[in-house]
């Protein structure tokens, strides 16, 4: 008979806190526990497979040098993401391909109009764009979609989309108010239609 | 209220706000329709959203380079460099390898991801080891010398970095058994002649063997001045004495030693530190001196590790 490992069944803060104290064990369960979740979400948003894995392991570098700085009940999840998107952003730099914060940004930041301009395309919208497109084309024309957004965006896109996660977690991954967040995923799904919209002006010609 | 719809879509709301949308959907039905025009605008985000799987072996990697990372930034045992006491290395292969195990014991992984590992971390490991051999020799040199070898005293074509090799094994200070291919570069290869059989060598024949004195490493190669040249003597624990050889093409990149991804280098003092690039915090370029050649430094603080055949 299997027996289950205590440190499995965990919680991912028990494990952390477990970690802390010094059971090394829990901490390759925690990494084995976000692999998955985690490696997904760094290949989505480098759009690299190997960057991707180079900041995965200095993600989980990072936790096991760091550990110390945990506070002890602290959410595991967003904690983890934030580590990674800020070691996401660092290889994007040294890589010369991180976008410097634009004036676009801080526009982007600063209207609340993105929601009702999104709201009357979809309003005024004839059929699916994109319904032409199928299977393996329609994947990599939604993924091409969302690469082309600037970070800022694309970020808050697969966190709350992709990833799931609540707009209290993005926020603080992010180091944003939530109404930023709200704004900025109004402002992604907007251009997405435009970009979608024209993707299928492009097929009909 | 408008401004949760997205969310409400996505479960992205804390729960008192999801309550509250709950409620203004079942009282509008503009709202209903905002709602579903937002869920046909996300669905063809659904088209990518099948999961992207892992590498199958990234929880063995990520697991052996925070072991390796242990290994290299574990503290050092206090050791003077001239105290002529034993030196152990504080952190040898085989802890590496303990280390990594306890991080692997209850993730389920086994046997072949423990080779794995240590078809990684050893050579690494093994490179360190290897240097703390010559650092052990080194010290007990300048011990006898008050400096470390003086490879410019011999006579040319003689008086490469690669011969401080022979002349510790003929100093009777390091073992005959000792490899200079780097592990990370390929199997044990001891030094090809002791310091007589080189003496007794052809100038011709001595140009073929030079590389393969020191092989995989680089001797440091003092530095001159007006005053003349200026064979290494200890200055300080942050001076490297040896280390992985500069790439073969001598571009500006890491040793090949590991792949590109750094070099392991022995300083004055016994500790071997991995670099992932070449310069200190007071010179930029440890395989190259301030005018940018393969020679001695121009200065005391200008450190040059050159490889086997350059003279300094």
């Amino acid at each position: 008979m299997d027996v289950l490992d205590p440190l499995t069944t965990c919680s991912d803060e028990e494990l952390l806190g477990s970690f802390r104290r010094g059971k090394r064990e829990a901490f390759g369960v925690l990494v084995r526990r976000y692999q998955g979740e985690l490696y997904g979400y760094l290949r989505r948003y480098l759009g690299d497979s190997t960057l991707a894995e180079d900041v995965f392991q200095n993600t989980f570098l990072q936790v096991y040098t760091k550990i110390g700085k945990y506070d002890p009940g602290r959410p595991v999840r967003p904690w983890l993401y934030t580590i990674a998107t800020h070691q996401a952003i660092d290889a994007l730099r040294r890589q010369g391909r991180q976008q410097a914060v634009s004036l676009e940004q801080e526009r982007v930041n600063g209207t609340g109009d993105e929601l009702h301009y999104l709201l009357d395309m979809l309003e005024s919208r004839g059929p699916d764009p994109l319904e032409h497109s199928q299977g393996e084309e329609m994947r990599q024309l939604v993924r091409a979609s969302v690469n082309r957004l600037p970070d800022f965006l694309k970020q808050v896109v697969i966190l709350a989309y992709y990833q799931g996660l609540k707009y209290k977690d993005i926020a603080d991954i992010m180091d944003i108010p939530v109404g930023t967040v709200k704004s900025r995923l109004h402002a992604a799904l907007l251009r997405l239609q435009e970009a979608w919209t024209g993707a299928s002006l492009f097929q009909d010609i | 209220m408008d401004e949760n719809l997205v969310g409400y879509l996505l479960h992205s709301l804390d729960e008192k706000s999801e309550r509250e949308m709950e409620a203004y959907l079942a009282s509008s039905a503009e709202a209903r329709n905002k709602l579903e025009n937002l869920r046909r605008g996300l669905e063809p985000l659904e088209a990518d959203r099948e999961e992207i799987a892992p590498p199958p072996d990234l929880l063995v990697r990520t697991l052996a380079r925070v072991a390796e990372y242990c290994s290299q930034t574990l503290p050092h045992a206090p050791a003077s460099p001239r105290s002529g006491g034993s030196y152990r290395n504080p952190w040898r292969r085989v802890d590496v390898l303990v280390a990594a195990a306890v991080l692997l014991a209850a993730v389920g992984v086994g046997v072949s991801a423990l080779a794995h590992l240590r078809n990684q971390a050893a050579p690494l490991v093994e490179c360190k080891e290897n240097l703390h051999q010559f650092g052990i020799a080194l010290n007990a040199y300048h011990e006898q010398h008050h400096q470390f070898p003086d490879v410019s005293k011999e006579v040319p074509p003689y008086n490469v970095a690669g011969m401080f090799v022979p002349m510790l094994i003929n100093a009777g200070l390091l073992s005959k058994d000792i490899t200079v291919r780097c592990p990370g570069n390929g199997p044990f290869k001891p030094t090809p002649y002791t310091l007589d059989e080189i003496h007794a060598m052809s100038a011709d024949n001595f140009a073929l063997t030079a590389p393969y004195l020191a092989c995989c490493y680089a001797y440091s190669l003092g530095y001159r001045d007006e005053a003349g040249y200026h064979a290494p003597s200890y200055q300080g624990a942050g001076f490297p004495l040896v280390s992985d050889r500069s790439p073969r093409d001598q571009g500006p990149g890491n040793s090949f030693n590991h792949g590109g991804t750094g070099q392991n280098v022995l300083f004055q003092d016994g500790h071997v530190k991995f670099m992932t690039n070449r310069s200190l915090s007071f010179d930029s370029d440890i395989f190259r001196n301030r005018q940018g050649n393969i020679e001695a430094g121009c200065d005391p603080n200008d450190v040059v590790v050159g490889p086997s055949a350059v003279s300094p």
